[in-house]
């Protein structure tokens, strides 16, 4: 039971979520991902007031220097990247305050007694009450090592009844099934399962989370949510951008690995998942591993049915040329004086996979989810694409012609929800036109969405998990999705597979309308 | 049709004309269609919103201009049909009039813009009476109406007309001549119309800050243990003339907020001191409980002064808390002292909300905010032994 379970003074809908009193430390802190969302995320929490006046954080870098030098260096990264700079300075300065410095190796152990005396100052002379997050947010080989150093550092559990210490790890969670399985027993070597929060961005977006009200706060979709009237569905995260600056990263890790065992799961299994029995997080998170229970494991020989990848040749993107994702290795390799990359590289930079749910609710419906760079825009969606009417009414307005309705649930941009569905022109004739019943997020609400990372940070201070992945459901995601990781290893593809700025290979456009010629991919 | 525009919210309006319904919803129609044929760059990016129906009443010509800015800034993150209305009963003449504007505001980093419609609607002499029965046919359908109260609250129209088809009342009982009496009054409204309608109170809101913060303190379990042991509350307000024989409202509602949330029961006990504090004696089982509320000349405006006093059966004094919002610093001060907790004093930023924002986070709840109506009625019940 939490804290604020028992105040009888917290118990409001109105007064915010706070965080308890607690330290975060975050190794990796010079990096991109605490520069760019972490500090701009607490920081904003801390404008929000909805962090403790028991707050600090630690940054924990191989760097050195001081306190005050790491609180230039945040100052700078949140002039730059948070949405609205540092706003008032007396606010900022009153945050930095708050933020602390430990220069060591994250194998040495020398380096974690320091953060050890560091932590017990700071519960004492910050109020932090001996409560702790410990944020991994560095390259995943160093993951297992510093897990390792903090359990033997002792600074692992909780040193009082009442205190608790947690660790956020972000993804990627394994290369793989066997990796992820390796490294989830060496963090549970030292933390136990409650304590591991395993990072999922996408979970963090305002209009995932809203998949869950959509479906269970409203009558009127659940019923139809089911076999007899959902023909399809389509799960979509497109990224305009090529792989860039990060082609080493990409080069081994593909677009299977970098979205959908991770994000594009998630998201399936929200939508997919039976109704939980409460909104309590492991009440959640038993649905959403019931139904990656009940996707059809396919095999090695069954690949080819079931996944399609691509890479993309040169092209345009936004009305400019751009290379192909081999091209962009080459000219890599090229100002490289370090390592080089496979310049005949076979990485997927677009994925699609069906998964076939065994249950009562879903049989004999297919969930296509497709992740790819270099598309024409950046957008993220979840496309439920009903089933056409089982009469044709208006023969005369070659109604065959008419497009069934579709649900779209935009993640990004422009969070909302489309409904379309046939109406009638006005005039004498009986012509019909699809519309759309249009909800955005930022036309109705007028408010700013949080950014994922504020929701998640905070969640993980108030020790709510429902937003964090459990390990159960990483591992299942690697195991259904292993078999199509081998093959694409074992086989040499022909790539490119399609131009930069298109909707990604021919081959997928034939899997999909494969023995149902009504289906295609939505160009959203 | 008069169009102000500042950076970043625009006003398209028509001028006021004797009301009638059709010619209110043909200026509605023309208004957008004026908007469509602007220009075709704004055609794009114009998109008409409506959550729900505001309505606004204010009975002070003097207050209009500053409502004006307030309604820009709710409608920028609570789009809606907003029918602002005034009265005033003693005129001469029986007068009815109406102008419909909109109010467009650019959504950040989107290059759109999204508008509200607005409805001006002003009563005088004997159409007054029928000021509530006139604007009910305006409401856009199936969406929840709020009312925000800006008049002297009166059992009669138009505000009685207007409580019988809202959802939700927002006033702010500091507007009242004798504030802490008038919490009777709405206690005993919100008692009567509890199946209609819910009430909020924007003074209350002003507390949230402060409840939060000294909330916040027993989410820590080594201060949580202590607040079984709490023997005393003083609450130090500032002096005002309104009252003079009650404690300010503030501190009645944080009073009656203890008594509700730590079932507290009132006993006889009250005392006046002479200098004009206000004792009162609780019961939580056979703990007593003290809580003081006193007027205070070195406090000022939205200043306030909570102290928390913890102690054992013997006596002994555990733990003390002091919270003090200090209007001028911009600051909640939080002090405490207890044998095991290491922390001494800290000092947060406190920004003291505008009366559009506490709008905005009235519009946000739904049904009934239980919390409040709780600590309205316990303070009315104190208010009622006094």
């Amino acid at each position: 039971m939490t804290p604020e379970m028992e105040n009888p003074l917290r118990e409001e809908m109105r007064m915010e979520r706070k965080a308890p009193p607690c330290a975060v430390v975050i190794f990796g802190a010079s990096g991109d991902l605490n520069k760019r969302k972490l500090t701009p995320a607490l920081y904003s929490l801390y404008q929000q007031h909805l962090l403790s006046n028991g707050f600090a954080m630690i940054g924990f870098t191989r760097t050195k220097m001081d306190h005050q030098a790491f609180r230039n260096l945040m100052t700078e990264a949140t002039k730059e990247f948070a949405e609205g700079g540092i706003g008032d300075p007396a606010v900022w300065n009153s945050f930095s305050e708050k933020l602390f410095y430990v220069a060591g190796d994250p194998t040495d152990p020398s380096a974690y007694q320091e953060l050890k005396e560091l932590l017990s100052s700071l519960d004492r002379e910050q109020g932090t009450a001996c409560n702790r997050v410990f944020y991994l947010s560095t390259p995943p080989e160093l993951y297992a090592p510093i897990v390792k150093q903090l359990g033997a550092a002792g600074i692992s559990k909780a040193s009082t009844p009442d205190s608790w210490v947690r660790i956020i790890i972000e993804k990627p969670f394994g290369y793989d099934l066997s990796t992820a399985i390796k490294l989830n027993s060496e963090v549970a070597s030292v933390f136990d399962e409650e304590q591991v929060y395993r990072i999922d961005h996408y979970l963090g977006k305002e209009t995932v989370q809203n998949i869950l009200v959509f479906r269970f706060a409203n009558g009127i979709f659940e019923p139809i949510w089911n076999r007899n009237f959902i023909d399809h569905v389509q799960i979509t995260a497109a990224e305009a951008v090529g792989a860039g600056d990060r082609v080493g990263y990409y080069e081994a890790s593909g677009a299977l690995r970098d979205m959908i065992q991770n994000h594009l799961m998630q998201v399936f299994s929200l939508v997919a998942m039976e109704p939980p029995v409460s909104l309590d997080a492991n009440a959640i998170r038993d649905e959403k591993q019931k139904v990656m229970m009940a996707v059809y494991p396919f095999t090695h020989d069954e690949v080819p049915r079931f996944a399609v990848r691509g890479q993309y040749g040169p092209g345009t993107s936004n009305g400019k040329p751009v290379p192909g994702f081999r091209e962009e290795i080459k000219s890599f390799n090229a100002k490289s004086k370090g390592h080089q990359y496979n310049e005949e590289s076979d990485a997927p930079t677009y994925a699609m996979v069906r998964l076939m749910v065994n249950n009562w609710r879903w049989a004999g419906v297919p969930f296509f989810i497709r992740s790819g760079k270099r598309m024409p825009k950046r957008v993220s969606e979840v496309a439920i694409q009903f089933k056409r009417v089982p009469h044709l009414l208006f023969k005369q307005t070659k109604a065959d012609r008419i497009e069934p309705n579709s649900l779209v649930i935009r993640v990004q941009p422009d969070e909302g929800i489309t409904l379309k569905f046939g109406a009638k022109m006005p005039g004498q004739a009986m012509h019909i036109r699809e519309v759309n019943m249009d909800f955005q997020y930022g036309q109705q609400f007028g408010h700013h969405s949080p950014e994922a990372y504020e929701r998640l940070l905070l969640d993980c201070m108030l020790g709510d998990p429902t937003l964090f992945a459990r390990w159960d459901m990483v591992e299942k995601g690697w195991e259904l999705l292993g078999p199509v990781l081998d093959t694409w290893s074992e086989e040499r593809a022909t790539f490119p597979s399609y131009d930069a700025g298109s909707w990604g290979p021919t081959e997928a456009d034939e899997f999909i309308a494969h023995g149902a010629p009504h289906r295609r991919w939505r160009k959203p | 049709m008069t169009t102000s525009d500042t950076a970043n919210t625009e006003t398209i309006g028509e001028m006021m004309k004797p009301f009638d319904l059709r010619t209110i919803e043909k200026d509605i129609r023309n208004l957008w269609d004026q908007k469509e044929d602007a220009s075709e760059e704004k055609k794009a990016t114009s998109t008409r919103a409506c959550v729900s129906n505001l309505l606004v009443y204010e009975d002070e010509e003097d207050e209009m201009s500053s409502l004006a800015e307030s309604i820009i800034d709710v409608t920028q993150h609570h789009p809606c049909r907003v029918i602002v209305m005034s009265s005033k009963a003693n005129a001469l003449q029986d007068k009815l009039e109406a102008g419909v504007s909109a109010v467009c505001s650019y959504v950040p980093g989107r290059g759109k813009q999204i508008c509200s419609e607005q409805i001006m609607v002003k009563a005088e002499g004997k159409a007054v009476a029928r000021l509530s029965a006139s604007v009910m046919p305006l409401f856009v359908s199936d969406l929840p109406v709020n009312l925000w109260w800006r008049g002297v609250l009166v059992d009669a129209q138009p505000f009685s007309g207007l409580l019988g088809c809202s959802d939700r009342v927002i006033l702010d009982s500091s507007y009242s001549n004798r504030p802490t009496a008038f919490l009777s009054v709405l206690a005993s409204l919100a008692r009567e119309r509890f199946k209609e309608v819910a009430f909020s109170d924007i003074n209350w809101s002003r507390l949230t800050q402060l409840r939060s913060h000294l909330a916040g303190l027993f989410d820590v379990s080594d201060l949580l243990v202590y607040l079984k042991d709490l023997s005393k509350v003083s609450i130090e307000f500032p002096f005002s003339a309104a009252d003079q024989d009650l404690p300010a409202p503030q501190a009645m509602l944080l009073t009656g907020w203890f008594m509700s949330r730590l079932n507290w029961g009132l006993t006889e006990d009250i005392l006046r001191s002479k200098t004009g504090a206000t004792i009162l004696k609780f019961l939580r089982g056979e703990h007593e409980i003290t809580v003081e509320m006193t007027p205070s000349n070195k406090l000022e405006n939205q200043d306030l002064r909570l102290t928390l006093t913890m102690a054992d059966s013997t006596g002994w004094q555990e733990a003390r808390i002091v919270v003090n919002r200090n209007y001028a610093h911009n600051a909640i001060e939080t002090k405490l002292e207890t044998p095991t907790i290491c922390w001494l004093k800290n000092v947060a930023r406190y920004e003291m909300p505008t009366e559009s924002e506490l709008i905005l986070s009235e519009l946000e709840i739904l049904g009934h905010d239980v919390i409040y109506e709780n600590a309205l009625e316990c303070a009315a019940q104190i208010i009622e032994k006094m």
